[in-house]
């Protein structure tokens, strides 16, 4: 009997050519795979492998390793068996040379699966767009902050900052609408048109984030103009019953943060997989080299299950998570009006109290955030599979000024946001031979928006419903991969304007479209080349903001005659990976046709508040240049050295100048010192790194408050290991970011007007798996 | 088959029952009436002299920031005289008229009226207080000088906790709530 068991298996796929060149017409390529116990690490000898293809049999050493060689490109099934007859983990894990496949099967599938040969390195579709993740130990390290601070540890990621708990991710220059988020598959459907609404999601679901451009990125929506950002939870468990808690605590805000999850696969009902998750966090005021920030404390709890049943060539999955935060704001950044804000700009010192709390006082936001989603899946045969989603989410957000309304009754918020989504997507995964393989579906959406309190935006019922496709193509050298995608959208909006009800409607039809190739220049190299069309229809506070935007200092008009963007993105890039030297280098163009923001009105406003500039949603075409460099070498046995470099150019081609809001130059040289293995310490390393922003030079002039602040330099050092503690690997970091409590303004921190950047702040975690039930 | 697709009925509508979602009960094609915001639409400086009522002087935005452009009266004085003068703020948004001025008089511990005069012959003296003897600025005694013509700034501080307590008190704090510049012309 073939008893099922699972492993962790670690794959390396290589294309090895056989220095003893034959005239026979042998292939070179091999298949080279290591054979893992996911829970205990060990490597399991005498697993037994089948290569279905070629009727080769083989089995793993006592380092678990084993090959397949003298093979020609084309599939092939591998089988495993376990011979030991333990029962194991549930993992399958295909590790290729320079990329990663993770392959998560089913119980009933574990014990098989297929493997493609070409003679280029095999990926996904998704691994194929350009893509850059963060995993890992970085993410963990990333995790302690939130989830727009972590993102920044990415090459040509920013942050767009309204203080220090808000922070929105900039992909090469294009952020807010431009950025689209996905939590655990679903589109994240907020208030995301505010510069002050920073992402509702909890990092501690993730496991991977990635972000991507390219082909695969239609199935996303039609107005990926800047990329797309994956938060991927781990796969559910198989079997057992597992947990992993995190805890993290940051000294700059004296904060927090407890975490859980439970992953539990009972023996006794066959197919199915649960998880529990939640978080607590809790942080204070935060410091900054000179001075505490008044009321920025944050308070959140999040929490998330999941529940997957597999029944045989179908599976269903639910997943439902909730989001609930208090965010104070700083509490001299309210201000009443420009003489406040001229006022508060030329003080050196905020006109805020100095002390740390842990109260969250007025101003602050009130944000929860629901998400549910039911998954149905058919696989139809080894080369389809079909699944269909319904998801809903509500978002709630409200925001509390400095003070209470004078004619309010009690502690009423003085905006109040309601936002419920409900999308369903249907995709049919295929791949029709070894060489050619795609995506195609439909998706749709409606969502409706009410507002109460002070008037900004208006009510609004949001429909999309668009059909994509998108495939790949290996030939030899290159992978070609194309996407197509058509959108339909109405915009229904209600408000009153002077007194009267006005319901405009409007339509937008489009298309976006890209094509992207890879061609692989050596073993070692390989070039790759995107062209991209997005189309992006107005938001509702493009179209329909009015009034007083607090905090900015600001009226804000919105345009109802505004017309979609649409964007053509020219993307190139050069990989080269040696064992000592690996590199990558980005460049890319990016042309906005009616392109979106906000041109300053020649005369300000006169209000009762006082006089303010004014703004109108206008449109130009915009033109951003720049390039993403990361380089990596190993000067010793033991050190690596690397360099990461973002740089950008952004121009307004009608008014010929500068784009306003623009990220900086930043270069960050680290060091990266790694410590042999023991049975006790697993990857120990430690990192010394410095981040180096330069003054952002090209602006537009005359129209900000305060021009860009000086460049800074800031030191920072990490250090991390896995730590075997019973049969369990810890994991522990410590990292220390600004160790010089530099005195800095970062050009994008809208707050810059207001108070210095965080000081030096000592972040700890502490990662512990517990496995209850292997 | 059908076994398959009534487990997977049965596995969603099960779990279905541990969503705890929430709702938005209003609708978006109703929106909220404009005037149940809060605003300050209307300033009134109502001039008298002794008890015989002057003049009221007036900046008006109905529609509250943006939209529609306020109106603002000019303050015509005769020289030489003292006027008593009282400011009214109101929420003419709403029906009837909300009286903004009588919240401040009730939190005048932590408001104060601030009035800067440019180049006119106008001077500006406090006429009340708040509980600690810091005057508040809703009442005033204006005195006229020779013919001229110069502006008035009045300002509304918000200054919780941050109000002096002795003195009278300091502009530099708080937020700003109101700020009018009025056109001032005294004439003999």
């Amino acid at each position: 009997m073939i008893r099922l068991f699972y492993l962790c298996v670690l794959l390396f796929v290589q294309n090895v050519y056989l220095a003893q060149a034959q005239k026979t017409p042998t292939c070179h390529f091999s298949i080279e795979g290591k054979v893992l116990d996911l829970t205990t690490g060990e490597p399991i000898q005498d697993a037994s492998v089948y290569l279905t293809e070629r009727r080769l049999h083989t089995t793993c050493d006592e380092r678990g390793l084993f090959r397949f060689e003298h093979l020609c490109e084309g599939r092939y099934t591998l089988v495993f068996f376990n011979i030991g007859n333990q029962e194991l983990d549930t993992l399958l894990r295909v590790n290729g040379k320079k990329t990663s496949i993770t392959v998560s099967l089913q119980k009933d599938t574990a014990q098989s699966f297929e493997l493609i040969i070409t003679g280029t390195k095999k990926d996904s579709i998704a691994e194929q767009s350009i893509v850059t993740t963060l995993k890992g130990t970085q993410l963990d390290a990333a995790k302690m902050v939130s989830l727009g601070e972590g993102l920044k540890s990415l090459p040509g990621v920013y942050a767009q900052q309204s203080g220090v708990n808000t922070f929105k991710p900039v992909i090469q220059g294009l952020s807010g609408n431009r950025v689209t988020i996905y939590n655990n598959g679903v589109r994240q459907e907020g208030q995301q048109w505010g510069s002050d609404h920073a992402p509702e999601i909890d990092p501690m679901v993730a496991d991977e984030i990635k972000v991507i451009k390219g082909a695969g990125t239609v199935r996303y929506g039609s107005d990926i103009i800047g990329g797309v950002i994956l938060v991927n939870p781990a796969p559910l468990l198989d079997h057992g019953l597992k947990s992993e808690w995190f805890v993290a605590g940051n000294s700059v805000n004296k904060s927090g943060t407890v975490s859980g999850k439970i992953d539990w696969a009972p023996h006794r009902i066959k197919g199915l997989s649960t998880r529990i998750q939640g978080t607590l966090k809790r942080g204070g005021n935060y410091k900054t080299p000179r001075y505490y920030l008044d009321n920025t404390g944050i308070s959140e709890y999040n929490f998330s299950w999941a529940a997957r049943k597999a029944f045989n060539r179908f599976y269903a999955e639910v997943y439902y998570s909730q989001f609930n935060t208090q965010t104070g704001i700083f509490s001299g950044s309210h201000i009443g009006n420009v003489s406040d804000l001229e006022k508060a700009i030329q003080s050196d010192y905020p006109l805020a109290p100095n002390a740390f709390s842990y109260e969250i006082a007025r101003p602050y936001q009130q944000v929860e955030h629901e998400l549910a989603k039911v998954e149905l899946g058919v696989k139809l045969n080894r080369k389809q599979k079909l699944s269909w989603d319904i998801t809903r989410q509500y978002n709630y957000r409200a925001e509390y000024d400095k003070h209470k309304a004078y004619n309010s009754n009690g502690d009423a918020p003085q905006l109040q946001f309601k936002i419920t989504t409900y999308t369903s997507t249907l995709n049919w995964k295929h791949r029709f031979n070894s060489r050619l393989s795609g995506d195609i579906g439909i998706n749709g959406m409606t969502q409706e928006n009410t507002v109460a309190g002070r008037v900004f935006i208006p009510n609004f019922i949001n429909q999309m419903i668009g059909a994509y496709w998108s495939e790949q193509l290996s030939t030899g050298k290159w992978v070609w991969e194309a996407g197509l995608r058509y959108d339909v959208r109405n915009l229904n909006a209600y408000f009153y304007k002077n007194n009267v009800l006005e319901r405009p409607t409007y339509q937008y039809h489009n298309y976006a479209a890209s094509l992207g190739t890879t061609l692989a220049l050596s073993e070692h190299s390989a070039w790759n080349f995107l062209f991209s069309r997005a189309f992006r229809s107005p938001a509702v506070n493009e179209l329909f903001s009015e009034g007083l935007h607090h905090g900015v200092a600001a009226i804000e008009t919105g345009n109802e005659n505004l017309s979609p963007e649409k964007a053509y993105n020219l993307l190139t890039g050069y990989k080269i990976s040696k064992s000592k030297f690996s590199s990558e280098f980005n460049v890319y163009v990016n042309y906005i046709e009616d392109f979106i923001y906000l041109r300053p009105l020649p005369d300000p406003v006169l209000t009762i508040h006082g006089a303010f500039p004014a703004f109108e949603f206008t449109q130009t075409n915009a033109f951003l240049y720049g390039g993403d460099v990361l380089l990596a070498y190993q000067l010793h046995k033991h050190i690596n050295i690397g360099c990461k470099l973002s740089m950008l150019s952004a121009r307004d081609l009608v008014l010929k100048e500068y784009l306003i809001n623009m990220p900086p130059t930043r270069i960050e040289p680290s060091i990266a010192y790694q410590f042999k293995n023991t049975t006790r310490f697993k990857d120990p390393t430690f990192i010394l790194s410095s981040t180096i922003v330069f003054k952002k030079e090209n602006v537009p002039a005359d129209i900000d408050y305060l021009p860009p602040p000086n460049g800074y330099a800031l030191l920072n050092a990490q250090a991390f290991t896995k730590i075997k503690v019973g049969r369990e690997w810890w994991t522990a970091g410590i990292k220390g970011t600004n160790l010089l409590n530099t005195v800095y303004r970062d050009y994008l921190d809208r707050f810059r007007y207001y108070h210095d950047a965080q000081g030096i702040s000592i972040q700890v975690f502490l990662k512990v798996p517990i496995t209850l039930k292997p | 088959m059908k076994k398959n697709l009534l487990n997977i009925a049965l596995f969603v509508s099960l779990s279905f029952t541990l969503f705890n979602c929430k709702k938005n009960k209003d609708d978006a094609p109703t929106p909220q009436a404009p005037n149940e915001q809060e605003q300050i639409t209307t300033l009134h400086l109502i001039v008298k002299e002794g008890s015989t009522l002057v003049d009221t002087f007036s900046f008006k935005d109905l529609d509250g920031p943006g939209g529609n452009a306020p109106t603002l009266e000019t303050i015509n004085l005769t020289a030489g005289k003292t006027y008593s003068a009282l400011l009214l703020l109101l929420d003419q948004s709403k029906m009837p008229a909300d009286t903004i001025s009588k919240d401040v008089e009730e939190e005048k511990n932590e408001h104060q009226f601030f009035y800067a005069v440019t180049m006119a012959n106008l001077s500006v003296q406090y006429n009340d207080v708040d509980d600690n003897g810091v005057p508040l600025g809703l009442k005033t005694l204006m005195t006229t000088a020779g013919a001229s013509t110069g502006t008035l700034k009045v300002t509304l501080k918000h200054q919780p906790n941050l109000k002096p307590k002795t003195g009278n008190g300091d502009s530099s704090l708080g937020e700003t709530d109101v700020e009018v510049i009025f056109n001032v012309n005294i004439v003999n």
